[in-house]
């Protein structure tokens, strides 16, 4: 890897308490409310939401298009190896930071006058230390995104490089700009519907590309993907041609792309998904991290009869958007007490005989171990350990009795916790299940 | 990709436009070197006159206020002005008589009987000195010595005239006017202010802003025809001994001369003259106001042009920006295109103007011709003019907002 990536577990992108407004005077209008984020290197995120939720505005702030008004943008610059933050800064260091990302716009906005090539040349010229031949290497992202002298199955075809816009068809001129935006191998992609304009075999190329900027796939992952047109159908396919030529452009890895779409095709890819509603990031979705407390819930009696929708709704309200290899730190807990718990060593989560009320929760255990201690009286006696991905305290709830064991931090422990209220929600659905369960617990357990 | 080559790559793509602005600039252009080559041939016509006489200095009248106003003196001062230092003073007497025009040929091709009665400039020297008083060559009035003495010797005879044959051709053809007997051919008369007259011969001088038609004659002739008294003459010509100092005789003739007159040297005669056509006149003040009119057309029309393409080109600038150009670029961009045009526009307009030029010396009779100082003075407005152009649309550049874009 040729450039710097932040220290390990500091995200590339840092936005916090972002609020904005439109407007001046009487018709001004809050368009952004307080929305914090953090983004990790190499994560592909898809930004959701309805029109006019804010996703483009958020965008545009974090890419240095418009002027910060409220909270902190920080983007890490690989090449400083620091934060510039965005936060106050003159329209000259915010050129600084345009520099830094790699922008796809809906419409590719080329400029008519110059060629493909002339085009893409625009944005290496701002690169200081760029690849010693800047127009192999721009023939070399034209041809992998099927611009060049082969085309799909193989066979030659006139290459585009020397063709203006005008010339070109839709689909062409945004791979063109796509190209534009990659040349120059950006820490961070911003981009808005990167592959409406695009067919089959183009869009999985461009998907392709902007995943292996993130992280190198395994070679077997990659000539899954080279297939017949037949096998291929709407996902479209890659040429065996394209594969080495991916690896040689795709010659740096860790890129970040935040992605405003609705193809199917880059949402089965996204590693985190932020949902945004009325100008809130309503919820912060890694990927993995809820497929990790979807498990988890399934596990557990009380959620495993519900509908898989149903489980992600209730993992995406725990989740605080930690990526599952992080340990959470306690500023991403501020403001979302509730979701995620912290416990020492030593303290305990639930005590054996306490009574259980509207506060009272399910656990799910994110890291650490635990012990579960059960007195019965007498000495309390330990009886288990559990670790990530076990759960405990759904008893008590389903049958409205004191807690009939104690759960103690034997290290630094996270637990998800799913409240009262969401649980009793669930109950009824799953009556009849739970009812047979506890029926083996009363029978087995007592 | 240099602004200068996104500018030339903008304007080679856009080519229907890019011609049409070239147009008007070249339009611009045209008008700038037709007044400023009008302006020149005022400056020129002015010291014509005095640029074709031989003098190292001039003795005026003290009344001198351009050579249609010249003033007259006594011509004894000539004898008064042969101080140490002056080797010859030769009197030239200027003045305006009215001209019997002869039959010629309309613009359109039909006859235009003779008849008509013209004002014409009368020159007046002393024949026997002609080979003193006039330039003589290829750039003279005569083209050699013998041939300024042949012409004294015929001018010698009372009513004797020559004609230049660069007059204007409402006057006449000069040669063909020669052929007219003093008694008349035909309805064709030689009337020099409607008594007989003949000419003899010709001259060349050319035609300018003060007079269209020049008539050369005797002085005793001139005082006659003009009823003036032969005692006065318009102007002096000095010639000085061989090493003598100009300023130490100017001197010596300042004390010499009462001061109804004025002694002044070729640089001192020549600025008046052209300072009373630039400056003083409405001619001089009515072609400059119309250069920075065209300058002024040509930056509103640039400008419109430029505007217009710039809105279309909006997000394409905003895209510039987003890549992460800064200002400077964007301008930079602007203003080149602006100079391109300047040059797109000048290099026709040169074309044009040279060929102008060369109907108005032609037919116009006015010397407009194309010197250095004024293709590059004109060069230098278009490039002021387009980069003021550029500067007044460039603000439109700044609005560019990348986030529209998105």
């Amino acid at each position: 890897m040729s450039s710097k990536l932040p220290p390990p577990g500091q995200p590339v992108l840092r936005v916090r308490g972002v609020s904005h407004y439109f407007g001046t005077g009487d018709t001004r209008t809050q368009v952004l409310f307080d929305n914090t984020l953090e983004v990790m290197p190499g994560e592909l995120v898809i930004m959701s939401g309805p029109s006019g939720s804010g996703k483009t505005t958020i965008l545009t702030l974090i890419g240095g298009l418009r002027t910060l008004q409220e909270g902190e943008i920080e983007v890490w610059d690989a090449d400083r190896g620091d934060y510039r933050t965005l936060r106050g800064v003159s329209e000259s260091d915010l050129v600084n930071v345009r520099r830094l990302i790699g922008f796809i716009f809906q419409r590719h906005n080329l400029f008519d006058s110059l060629t493909a090539l002339q085009n893409i040349r625009m944005a290496q010229r701002l690169r200081a230390n760029g690849p010693s031949d800047p127009d192999a290497d721009a023939r070399a992202l034209l041809t992998y995104l099927l611009l060049g002298e082969t085309d799909i199955q193989g066979k030659p075809q006139k290459p585009r490089f020397d063709y203006k816009p005008a010339a070109l068809s839709g689909g062409q001129r945004q791979r063109v700009a796509i190209a534009r935006a990659l040349v120059n191998r950006p820490k961070l992609v911003l981009a808005d519907e990167p592959t409406a304009a695009l067919d089959a075999n183009s869009g999985l190329a461009v998907v392709t590309l902007v995943q292996q900027l993130a992280r190198p796939r395994p070679e077997a992952d990659l000539s899954k993907l080279v297939r017949s047109a037949a096998e291929a159908g709407e996902n479209g396919r890659l040429a065996d041609w394209q594969i080495p030529l991916l690896k040689a452009v795709a010659n740096e890895h860790g890129t970040t792309s935040l992605i405003v779409t609705h193809d199917a095709r880059i949402m089965n890819l996204a590693d985190r998904i932020v949902h945004m509603e009325r100008g809130r990031i309503e919820s912060n979705v890694v990927v993995a991290e809820r497929l990790f407390v979807r498990e988890g819930l399934r596990q557990s009696p009380a959620f495993a009869a519900i509908l898989p929708e149903e489980q992600e709704k209730i993992a995406d309200a725990v989740l605080v958007g930690v990526h599952p290899d992080e340990a959470v730190r306690p500023d991403q807990l501020t403001g979302k007490s509730g979701r995620l718990e912290v416990y020492g060593p030593g303290e305990t989560i639930v005590r054996e005989g306490d009574s259980v009320n509207e506060s009272s929760k399910f656990y799910l255990i994110r890291r650490g171990t635990v012990e579960v201690l059960r007195a019965d009286g007498g000495a309390p006696k330990k009886l288990t350990e559990m670790g990530p991905g076990r759960y405990f305290g759904e008893v008590a709830l389903l049958m409205n009795q004191p807690r009939n064991a104690t759960v103690r931090a034997l290290s630094r422990v996270e637990v998800y916790t799913v409240n009262r209220a969401t649980f009793d929600q669930f109950r009824d659905v799953s009556r009849p299940f739970i009812d047979r369960v506890l029926a083996n617990f009363r029978a087995g357990g007592a | 990709m240099t602004p200068l080559r996104l500018a030339w790559s903008n304007l080679v793509h856009k080519r229907a436009r890019t011609l049409i602005a070239a147009t008007g600039v070249a339009f611009a252009v045209v008008l700038i070197f037709m007044e400023l080559g009008l302006l020149g041939g005022v400056g020129r016509t002015a010291t014509m006159l005095y640029d074709k006489l031989n003098f190292d200095l001039l003795v005026t009248s003290s009344e001198y206020l351009d050579l249609s106003r010249p003033g007259a003196f006594p011509r004894a001062r000539l004898a008064q002005a042969r101080v140490e230092g002056v080797t010859d003073a030769v009197p030239v007497s200027f003045g305006v008589v009215s001209w019997r025009a002869p039959q010629r040929d309309s613009l359109f091709g039909g006859p235009v009987p003779a008849g008509e009665q013209m004002s014409i400039s009368v020159i007046a020297a002393p024949p026997g000195q002609l080979d003193k008083v006039f330039l003589l060559g290829t750039d003279g009035v005569f083209p050699s010595r013998e041939a300024a003495r042949a012409a004294g010797l015929m001018l010698g005879r009372g009513g004797t005239y020559f004609m230049d044959r660069l007059s204007k051709p409402e006057f006449g053809d000069a040669e063909r006017v020669r052929t007219i007997p003093p008694d008349g051919r035909g309805d064709e008369l030689v009337r020099v202010n409607g008594r007989r007259a003949e000419v003899a011969g010709t001259f060349e001088l050319g035609t300018g802003f003060s007079w269209n038609g020049m008539l050369m004659t005797n002085e005793v002739t001139f005082a006659d025809v003009t009823m003036r008294s032969p005692e006065d003459v318009n102007f002096g010509l000095l010639t000085l001994a061989p090493g003598a100092d100009p300023e130490a005789v100017r001197a010596r003739l300042r004390a010499a001369l009462p001061p109804d007159v004025t002694v002044v040297t070729r640089a001192e005669i020549n600025a008046a003259e052209r300072n009373y056509w630039l400056r003083l006149t409405s001619v001089g003040q009515f072609l400059l106001v119309a250069v920075v009119l065209a300058v002024v057309v040509g930056v509103i029309f640039v400008y419109q042009m430029m505007a217009a393409d710039i809105r279309n080109m909006l997000p394409e600038y905003a895209t510039v920006k987003a890549l992460g150009y800064r200002a400077p670029y964007l301008t930079g961009v602007v203003l080149w295109q602006a100079l391109l045009l300047a040059l797109f526009g000048y290099v026709p307009g040169f074309v044009a103007a040279l060929g102008l030029y060369h109907l108005a010396s032609a037919y116009g009779g006015i010397p407009t011709g194309m010197t250095y100082p004024i293709a590059l003075s004109v060069l230098a407005l278009t490039g002021v003019m387009c980069l003021a152009s550029g500067l007044l649309a460039v603000r439109k550049v700044h609005t560019a907002a990348p986030a529209d874009l998105f």
